[in-house]
């Protein structure tokens, strides 16, 4: 009987592990799992580098709100500017205040929520094979249209607290930040990547 | 043929607990600090879940909430919120301790299940929710409890029980250990390559720092050291003390001194690199002799001598968990409820202040804690009465 307890809690101890180690997406809750955390820098490089989720709403026919001016993006690059300004002629940008859009929800999820789109992605799974069997995990899942539709008022609701009407497009927008440690500034920054969300209702 | 003796898993089990012994008076002492620590730092609350869109309903694989397709409906959240609040209070009481316990894990359980099911499982509580795991199975309700005082009552007919047990906290300590193996091994594949120019520690540093606001107490004093090998050493260090637990906890000594410097390793984290990691403070504190110290054993043999004046200490319980609770329920949802409402506002000073504190506890407690294995503790419940159940603690001390 002893013998058999031990036997338990070894198993439920090591299990998540293991199936931690093999793929993230199999990680099961609730498990006795601290975070392991083990990336590594180079310290003979002053230029870091860090990235950086930003949100911007684009809205059709409404040119006086332009992307050179309130979005923050004048001390990006020239190649941000230039991809704004190319936005902007054809619709008007506006950057979203993340803190606010986000509220009560904790910082550390709001990065799975922008790789979902906030609810609006097209499902993901991933797969990973034990030998004989394989295992899959939905990373993103995908939502049913009322799903979508009570997103879609969550996001308008968010952005009308911070007086965007009427947007049809979220751009989430990926950022590489080049940090010089010895000067102690930021030098540069990189659009990593867009993705457009279509938020229209 | 193995015998008990020469069984190798029952010697090194034989070992853990008796590393991890304290008195049963000390673990009823640490439900009052737990019930505590939890109303006044970490009172989960969920409720802010019923406004997130179901879209963003995306729970892990093998969890619980994988068995629904969506958040359940906005009073789930309100109830499990209220029933949080209700068990740690009763916690804090001693009201039904062991339902309590059980019925506090399961709710927090629930809760996070859900609370992850926003695309990531956080870590921070892990310990927290396996020390109330590993006490579903302690009876830490057996004094200073309403419980007590209803066996009390009962006992008016002449059968007074005052417990002077001592309890092993083994299971705690392989859960504290086989949690710090799972965050130490990727270190140690990753970490420990004798490589000056990579770095563990400073990846934290620089992320923390340039990117995510950590530049504050003692933060920019790293930016200014240009020492590689001083920061090797100290990615070999984390690693040590990481994987260490496993071996500590096969003597008193070590787990007491790996304890202590669990404290250390946290308040650095804390100074250095602006995280807090408070949860985990709790959860050290249960192997502190707290019926032991000096202020706190007086007080305990005057309340279980005299039931007037533990039925005072659960009247103030009582008031303090109500008013706490009502506070809560009216604040709106930030990290720090309570303290929020005395002007206490920082809570990376309030974490330097509880590791502070946890320290000083765990130096101050050194050698009672190392002394208690050799103490003559009597092991199993006497039917004695409560003054020859004091003098017979006072004996035992000496």
């Amino acid at each position: 009987m002893k013998n058999r307890i031990r036997v338990a809690i070894a198993l439920c101890l090591t299990a998540p592990f293991i199936l931690r180690e093999i793929s993230g997406a199999l990680e099961p809750y609730p498990a006795v799992l601290q975070p392991s955390g083990a990336h590594k820098v180079s310290t003979n490089s002053t230029l870091l580098e860090f990235r950086e989720t930003q949100l911007f709403t684009l809205q059709k026919g409404n040119a006086q709100t332009n992307g050179t001016q309130t979005d923050g993006t004048q001390t990006e690059d020239a190649q941000t500017e230039n991809t704004q300004q190319h936005t902007a002629k054809e619709k008007a940008v506006r950057r979203v205040d993340t803190t606010a859009f986000m509220g009560n929800i904790p910082s550390h999820y709001w990065e799975h929520l922008a790789i979902a789109s906030y609810g609006l992605a097209e499902g993901k799974s991933q797969s990973a094979s034990l030998g004989r069997w394989t295992l899959s995990a939905t990373t993103i899942k995908s939502a049913s249209p009322k799903e979508r539709e009570t997103a879609l008022n969550w996001i308008h609701a968010r952005l009308s607290a911070q007086g965007i009407h009427n947007a049809d497009t979220l751009r989430i927008r990926y950022v590489k930040k080049f940090w010089d440690i010895e000067a102690n500034t930021e030098v540069k920054r990189e659009i990593k990547r867009e993705i457009d969300v279509d938020i229209t209702k | 043929m193995w015998t008990l003796q020469n069984n190798p898993i029952a010697k090194i089990e034989s070992n853990i607990k008796k590393s991890t012994k304290i008195s049963l008076s000390s673990l009823c002492c640490f439900r009052i600090i737990f019930s505590l620590f939890t109303i006044v730092f970490s009172w989960h609350r969920y409720t802010w879940l019923e406004d997130v869109p179901d879209a963003f309903f995306d729970p892990p694989l093998l969890s619980l909430a994988s068995l629904l397709n969506a958040f359940p409906p906005k009073p789930f959240f309100q109830s499990l919120d209220l029933a949080i609040g209700l068990c740690s209070i009763t916690l804090l009481l001693g009201l039904f301790t062991q339902l309590s316990t059980r019925l506090l894990l399961t709710m927090l359980i629930i809760g996070s299940t859900f609370q992850y099911s926003l695309g990531k499982i956080d870590h921070g509580d892990a310990l927290y929710l396996s020390t109330l795991f590993a006490m579903c199975f302690q009876d830490w309700g057996s004094l200073l409890s309403v419980d007590a005082l209803y066996k009390k009552s009962h006992s008016a007919h002449g059968h007074k029980i005052v417990s002077h047990k001592t309890v092993d906290l083994s299971f705690l300590a392989i859960l504290i250990a086989f949690g710090f193996l799972t965050a130490g091994l990727g270190k140690a594949l990753n970490w420990i390559d004798l490589d000056l120019t990579t770095n563990g520690f400073l990846s934290w540093f620089y992320d923390g720092y340039f990117n995510q606001g950590r530049d504050r107490l003692l933060a920019p004093f790293v930016l200014k050291i240009n020492a590689p090998l001083l920061w090797e050493i100290i990615d070999t260090s984390a690693v040590i003390f990481e994987l260490g637990a496993l071996i500590a906890i096969l003597s008193r000594r070590r787990w007491y001194a790996w304890l202590t410097i669990a404290c250390i390793f946290h308040l650095a984290n804390c100074l250095l690199l602006n995280i807090d990691f408070e949860m985990n403070a709790i959860v050290y504190l249960a192997f502190i002799p707290w019926a032991e110290l000096p202020i706190i054993d007086t007080t305990i043999n005057r309340i279980i001598c005299q039931p007037k004046q533990l039925k005072w200490l659960l009247a103030g319980f009582t008031t303090f968990g109500t008013a706490a609770f009502i506070c809560r329920q009216q604040l709106p949802y930030t990290k720090l409820p309570l303290l929020e409402t005395i002007g206490i506002q920082d809570k990376l000073l309030v974490s330097c202040g509880i590791w502070t504190s946890a320290l000083f506890l765990f130096l101050l407690s050194f050698k009672t804690y190392i002394s208690f294995s050799t103490q003559p503790i009597i092991q199993q419940s006497l039917s004695i009465s409560p003054v020859t159940a004091s003098s017979t603690a006072n004996v035992a001390k000496r």
